[in-house]
């Protein structure tokens, strides 16, 4: 294994080997600073959203854990005004999965990401949708959910008089796809969790989505807050195709390394490496973090043997690897972080960890009227 | 106000459960739930240690924690028996397979 940075060429049968060889640590600490993980940063919420290129929201509550585990002094009121004030919103994006990003990625990124959406929506949906002209079915929902944010559910009904033969749900689903959603508040703000209806992002935010389509400058960002990375690894974050000409486009203006597998890594230029020996701190992580699921190679903070053990969403990273996968338990009075290690914890970090994880959940109950305890418990050699 | 605990929860395979609190109000605290076969059935049995600082102060409040913690673990306890015979019972009706539970 090579964790040091070095100027070892290793050969390719494609390309010949250009680059200095990254070992899975290496490319380990790269990403923890980049993602923000390898120390916390005084960024305000709106920067670190554009820094990441927006966080995964599946769960409402995700991106406001995201972003304590990144950033000094977050509360939860910082993202929160944010969305109330219509400057982030909640849509689906890379991979057709929902992530909250600032207004201007909103507007940017969607018409890039679009083919994704299309693709994907035909591969769940597709043979249910036989019959149906797609353009008058993104018509018509535009139309209704402008009219007033409605949830896809609502949509689909309504689509259903049109092609009564056709699901409601696969209706509203396709809908979804075909047009840029964003969620209306209160749904996605901490300790709000409203019904899911949706608006357009042009009616929400009052502006055009951007034209530009070409994925150059997506790939640009995806480099300096996951980089370095393989063309698969883009591939695989954003749900993208075809990236090669964009690749060749941008070549001229990015550097290149290796992994071990002799792989070509392309990064931006002045994207941070630091030393692989650098500590780095427990770090809660909330559901389907993009730090866990950006590449297609995620060896650099999940082991093989434990990729297929991060079953659950919330991970643990120790030593800046995915250690094992935590819940959150509310009762009466009581607020449990429930941490299941994939193996033995040094005693040193499992005081690490447990600290951290009181700090985290006084980040939860911060506010709570009344008294609460805050408990971590592990449930030791994954044995339940 | 905000109080914090920290506990580990063992599973000792196959038969033992242990709990024990490292951090927490209570300098220390250690329960075992055992299960072990019985002429048929399964016997639980559990066991609790509280210790406490502060000499004859923390035994006299040891002793009156105590008294109440047993009740709550043996109402516990019960329901826990309550449930398992009640699990018995159905299986019993059935083939004796989850499969046929789930049927």
């Amino acid at each position: 294994m090579t964790d040091v940075l070095t100027t070892r060429p290793v050969a390719s049968p494609r390309r010949p080997a250009t680059g200095a060889v990254l070992g899975p640590r290496a490319l380990n600490r790269a990403l923890l600073e980049r993602q923000l993980l390898l120390r916390r940063h005084e960024l305000s919420a709106a920067e670190a959203l554009e820094h990441l290129v927006g966080l995964q929201a599946q769960n409402p509550n995700a991106p406001y854990l995201a972003l304590w585990t990144r950033l000094t002094d977050f509360c939860t009121d910082d993202l929160t005004e944010l969305i109330a004030a219509r400057k982030v919103v909640r849509l689906a994006l890379m991979r057709w999965t929902l992530h909250v990003v600032t207004a201007r990625d909103c507007l940017a990124l969607r018409p890039v990401l679009q083919p994704v959406m299309e693709r994907r929506m035909q591969a769940c949906f597709g043979r249910h949708l036989g019959g149906v002209e797609l353009a008058r079915l993104a018509q018509l929902g535009r139309s209704l959910v402008e009219q007033e944010p409605r949830s896809l559910g609502d949509v689909g009904r309504l689509l259903a008089g049109e092609w009564p033969r056709h699901e409601p749900r696969v209706l509203g689903h396709a809908v979804s796809a075909l047009i840029p959603l964003v969620h209306v508040p209160p749904r996605g703000i901490w300790g709000r969790n409203g019904r899911a209806v949706q608006t357009t992002a042009e009616r929400w935010l009052g502006r055009p989505l951007e034209r530009a389509t070409q994925p150059d400058a997506l790939i640009v960002r995806y480099l300096a807050a996951f980089g370095p990375a393989t063309v698969a690894d883009i591939r695989t974050w954003s749900g993208l195709t075809g990236l090669g000409p964009a690749i060749e486009r941008l070549r001229p203006e990015l550097r290149s390394f290796r992994d071990e597998h002799g792989r070509e890594l392309l990064d931006v230029t002045d994207g941070p490496l630091p030393d692989p020996e650098t500590p780095a701190a427990p770090r809660f992580l909330p559901d389907y973090d993009n730090a866990v699921l950006a590449h297609n190679d995620r060896t650099r903070i999940v082991a093989d043997p434990d990729r297929r053990r991060v079953l659950k969403p919330k991970t643990f990273l120790l030593d800046g690897f995915v250690g094992g996968t935590w819940r959150l338990i509310r009762g009466r009075g009581i607020v449990t972080a429930e941490v299941t290690p994939f193996g033995p914890i040094a005693s040193e970090d499992r005081i690490a960890l447990a600290e951290e994880g009181m700090r985290l959940l006084s980040f939860i109950v911060a506010g709570a009227e009344d008294d609460v305890r805050v408990n971590v418990r592990f449930l030791d050699e994954n044995r339940f | 106000m905000t109080a914090t605990t920290v506990e580990t929860v063992r599973f000792e395979r196959p038969d033992r459960v242990s709990f024990r609190l490292v951090r927490g109000p209570v300098p220390h605290v250690l329960e075992t739930f055992e299960l072990s076969s019985d002429s048929g059935g399964t016997e639980l049995r559990y066991g609790g240690e509280i210790g406490a600082d502060l000499w004859a102060l923390g035994a006299w409040w040891a002793g009156r924690v105590a008294r109440p913690w047993e009740r709550t673990v043996e109402h516990s306890l019960d329901a826990v028996r309550t449930e398992a015979e009640r699990r018995a019972r159905v299986l019993a009706q059935g083939d004796g397979s989850v499969g046929a539970q789930a049927r």
